[in-house]
């Protein structure tokens, strides 16, 4: 099923949304590169901080 | 509330609190009634300062980015959604919520980039005072003027570069035909959003948000408390007048007018009253507002006001935002080194000034301000004198009209009266 927005509350804009489809990939590669690289320095200096909680 | 959002959300104060009453029978074809908690002081974007705006924004994102966690999603980002309860910003609409669907967009993109982006960009790179735009523009400034009003260095920037220009041109360039047909069901293919690009879209979003800075300025009052005419003796005996007659009030809720960056608001808040401490200047209530979050206090709204033209009544019909006359209550109004800016600075007779305070609320703890005082003379500078009434003996005589004089504090140096008064 593909129909998009015809139960959107407000306008989307079709604007808005080809921009989000047209950076999303680029977006969300770079996020999945920044908590990989997070993930790694948290993992790294575990050993001298004390962990902390996760935020979001 | 089944998912578990309700519950986490409100315990981290992102949404308000509601009940289900029982005794209320849902009207069909109503499917249920909810009671939402009362907030303090219903305030508008256009009201608040820069990292106000900033915090309502980030705030707004992350309920986004719990939603999505918890399989619902935000269909709606509008500024107005968003209230300071316990000087927290607070989504008050609890109805803004819907399924999240598979590969969908942010339905919601588009107005967030209106509502909180473009006016904070604004405010950061031009001037604090264009947060005053979105009073203009209900549905959030349009992003092409955003874009045509930013100044050229902006497009360095990669957020702003992608969510107001690019979006901008993007925007111009698919405009809706207006029946509704918003193009997306003739390539579905191209319009979808994977989740992970969602999450990535919003992680921008808020890291874009994060790297703006409030444009620092020095604007009229912003340095007033240090730059006043009182020396230390008779500040500390203004601030034990004012306090008395504070403690002599017992107000539950307070209205400070002029209250620069709110050293005289939190005599009221210490003493357990809800105080609206309201300004003209965009960087006083910027300072007002940190000096609140780094205190945590609870009891102290800072709110952007100019009170010779109080945020009106607009919106459909013009009552869909009410004016700040309604929405403001108090049991005790406050205006100390005010009175000068509003019958000199604005040319306001006494008896109006006096008529409108006695609107706001019963009790009024004012500061008269001499012709002699080097604040006033600052005024009348490069301008003819032609405020004969502006006396003592005639403000007093104007505002017996209205109230009763109960007490009053004379100080020296500079030789000024601050005074309680009772409305009749």
């Amino acid at each position: 099923m593909s129909h998009f927005y015809h139960l959107a509350y407000i306008d989307p804009g079709t604007g808005s949304v080809i921009l989000q489809a047209t950076i999303g990939a680029v977006a969300g590669f770079s996020y999945a590169v920044r908590n990989r690289i997070r993930g790694f320095i948290a993992k790294f200096s575990k050993g001298s901080k004390a962990e902390k909680p996760s935020k979001g | 509330m089944s998912s578990g959002l309700y519950d986490l959300l409100t315990s981290q104060g992102l949404l308000v609190r509601h009940t289900e009453p029982t005794a209320i029978t849902p009207p069909s074809p109503a499917y249920k009634v909810i009671m939402p908690e009362l907030v303090p002081m219903v305030s508008y974007p256009y009201e608040w300062s820069y990292s106000q705006l900033q915090d309502a924004a980030l705030a707004t994102l992350r309920i986004q980015r719990l939603a999505l966690n918890h399989g619902m999603s935000l269909r709606d980002a509008s500024a107005f959604n968003i209230q300071f309860i316990e000087s927290q910003p607070c989504l008050i609409d609890t109805l803004s919520f819907e399924p999240y669907r598979v590969d969908e967009p942010w339905t919601a993109y588009r107005q967030f980039c209106q509502h909180f982006l473009a006016p904070l960009a604004l405010m950061s790179s031009r001037d604090l005072g264009l947060g005053r735009l979105s009073q203009l523009y209900l549905d959030g400034l349009p992003l092409t003027l955003a874009a045509n009003l930013l100044p050229r260095r902006s497009r360095l920037k990669t957020g702003l570069f992608i969510h107001i220009y690019i979006h901008a041109r993007f925007q111009r360039r698919n405009q809706s035909t207006g029946s509704g047909e918003t193009g997306a069901t003739t390539k579905p293919a191209s319009r979808r959003v994977s989740r992970a690009a969602l999450d990535g879209i919003i992680d921008s979003l808020e890291r874009t948000i994060k790297s703006l800075k409030p444009k620092a300025v020095e604007t009229e009052w912003g340095q007033y408390y240090t730059d006043t005419n009182y020396g230390d003796a008779a500040f500390k005996r203004k601030q034990a007048g004012v306090a008395k007659f504070l403690s002599q009030i017992k107000p539950e809720r307070v209205l400070d007018l002029g209250a620069n960056n709110g050293l005289f608001s939190r005599l009221a808040s210490d003493q357990g009253a809800f105080v609206v401490s309201s300004d003209i200047d965009p960087l006083a209530i910027e300072y007002n507002y940190l000096r609140v979050k780094a205190e945590a206090e609870t009891g102290l709204l800072p709110l952007l006001i100019d009170l010779t033209n109080p945020s009106p009544s607009i919106g459909w019909s013009n009552s869909e935002r009410k004016s700040f006359t309604e929405r403001v209550s108090a049991d005790a109004v406050m205006a100390l080194a005010l009175i000068h800016h509003l019958a000199i600075g604005n040319n306001l007779p006494f008896e109006l000034i006096a008529g409108y305070f006695a609107e706001l609320g019963p009790h009024l703890i004012i500061e008269f301000v001499p012709k002699a005082d080097t604040q006033v003379q600052r005024l009348l500078v490069g301008r003819e004198d032609i405020f004969i009434d502006y006396t003592q003996a005639k403000f007093e005589q104007a505002f017996k009209a209205n109230y009763q004089i109960i007490d009053s504090l004379k100080l020296k140096a500079p030789e000024r009266t601050i005074y309680y008064m009772k409305r009749l």
